[in-house]
């Protein structure tokens, strides 16, 4: 982003909060699903260590579900591209397994594998499996024909040619997968922790459960925080590692 | 004919067949050609004559369906893994995340560093006119550098046989135009052997020791023509009465052979 922009969003973040602020605070009493900044800041403040706590388990689970769902994610677009009929026989099913909501998945896997991390991290893995299946199959196909027409003219051995065209060709889409699946990752370990006992997720039940209003939006917006935090820093990646590919495809 | 092992490139009775879905297209036939060493030699013929696919058999890029071809006294195959041959596609090909000088590079990277025999990619960008480019990104070059990086790279491993598709096909006319003067230029200052393809006869003519002229469905070799032009040729041979005549006899011959076929 532009030093320009970046003034602007922040100009129009305090504006928002401060409008918040004094709307929440004039019709507070009759509409307290909404506390103002001021409140929401205070729970934070006053829960900061269990929320750190929660938060700590949410981000260890959404980090090995985002490498674990990932490079399955990885592999099987790899095994996509070397065998094109497991792409026709498994692709559906891929699909398939995408459209089951998350939610439905979660207690499944809570029963299968009791209360813990392992269910929350599956259901980060899952939620990230299928963009990356998706973009990196069409990724490592984004070679142009010349460039590979260009390495068989060198004798280059197939290694070579994956090394040094086929996969700096697919980075922009494993990047592009990677920025849907770093908050993909964290909602998907929250949606986990729901039913459990710990996480973000079960902060944001408990918090509801017991009507505390202000500590269900500090978790909420910070949970939202992360996951844009998971987002912005892969299009940071982007930014250094893709320059490139701003400028148009292979020329 | 027999293929004879110093010709630079020899191609006997080739004929090349892609399988359709409900029938064949013969996309070359019958075709026979040698090339010098040390000959520059232009394919002309209209879109859809092979003469690309032609070009990309002697790379090895597509296996004929039949008949013979001789790179260097080798089978493309073995002189493609000899790396004997230079290729320049219509597209420049250069890879984007490298800059113009690792672009060069590229094939001395591919084959594990410069060897004996080897040029010195610097003096390549010296010899195509890309000196204070070495940096410069592919989206940061008009078409006509591009295309000059483009054969650099395809000179850096020293090839006996440099392939040219179409080279500068996407470039304007005036672009176009000095770029042949500069191909002629390199062309000369290597000693290769180069087999260019294109579609314009005008250029096939300036550039070319002989000109191949082909006609299309099937591909075959309908006439070729020797150009007895000077060397160095220039800007003033464009104007002089013998290239125009030239230019006159290849048209007719394309143009009568095209008759003939319709």
């Amino acid at each position: 982003m532009r030093r320009r922009s970046v003034i602007e969003t922040a100009v129009a973040l305090v504006a928002l909060v401060v409008v918040w602020e004094v709307v929440a605070r004039l019709v507070g009493a009759r509409f307290p699903v909404v506390p103002p900044p001021s409140e929401i800041a205070a729970a934070t403040a006053r829960s900061a260590y269990p929320i750190w706590l929660n938060l700590r388990l949410t981000l260890i689970e959404a980090s090995i579900g985002l490498v674990a769902g990932s490079a399955l994610g990885l592999l099987l677009a790899a095994a996509f591209v070397v065998w094109p009929r497991a792409e026709a026989s498994l692709y559906n099913l891929v699909v398939t397994i995408h459209s089951i909501p998350l939610v439905a998945v979660a207690p499944i896997l809570l029963i299968w594998f009791g209360v813990g991390i392992t269910a929350p991290t599956i259901v980060a893995a899952l939620a990230c499996f299928f963009p990356m299946v998706v973009s990196a199959t069409r990724g490592f196909r984004a070679a142009s024909q010349s460039s590979l027409d260009l390495m068989r003219v060198l004798d280059a051995p197939s290694a070579q040619s994956f090394l040094r065209v086929r996969l700096p060709a697919s980075l922009p889409f494993l990047i592009a997968a990677l920025k849907i699946a770093a908050p993909a990752a964290v909602l998907g370990a929250t949606v986990g922790e729901w039913l459990g006992t710990a996480g973000i997720g079960y902060l944001l039940f408990s918090s509801m459960a017991n009507f505390q209003v202000a500590l269900l939006w500090a978790t909420m917006l910070i949970a939202a925080s992360v996951a844009a935090i998971g987002y912005l820093a892969f299009a940071g990646v982007e930014h250094v590692l893709v320059d490139w590919h701003a400028h148009g495809s292979e020329a | 004919m027999a293929p004879v092992t110093d010709r630079a490139i020899a191609v006997a009775n080739l004929t090349k067949t892609f399988a359709l879905r409900d029938r064949s297209l013969v996309a070359l036939s019958d075709i026979t050609l040698v090339v010098q060493p040390r000959e520059l030699v232009a394919l002309v013929g209209p879109s859809g004559c092979g003469k690309s696919t032609l070009l990309r058999i002697i790379a090895d890029l597509e296996t004929p369906t039949s008949g013979a071809v001789l790179v260097d006294g080798a089978t493309p195959e073995i002189a493609r893994r000899r790396r004997l041959l230079g290729f320049v596609f219509q597209d420049p090909v250069l890879l984007p995340w490298l800059d113009v000088l690792a672009n060069v590079r590229l094939p001395l990277e591919v084959t594990g560093g410069r060897h004996d025999g080897d040029a010195d990619p610097d003096d390549l960008l010296r010899l195509v006119g890309l000196v204070g480019f070495e940096h410069a990104r592919s989206w940061q070059l008009s078409g006509g550098m591009k295309q000059r990086a483009a054969i650099a790279r395809a000179l850096v491993l020293r090839p006996k046989v440099l392939l040219l598709d179409e080279p500068f096909g996407a470039l304007d006319e005036i672009t176009r135009q000095r770029m042949n003067l500069e191909l002629l230029r390199i062309w000369a200052d290597t000693d290769t052997t180069a087999l260019v393809v294109t579609h314009s006869i005008s250029e096939a003519v300036f550039l070319a020791d002989r000109v191949v002229v082909m006609s299309a469905r099937p591909g075959r070799i309908v006439a070729e023509e020797r150009v007895t032009l000077p060397r160095p040729r220039t800007i003033d041979t464009l104007a002089s009465p013998e290239f125009l005549s030239i230019v006159a006899t290849v048209t007719k011959r394309m143009y009568s052979a095209a008759d003939v076929a319709d």
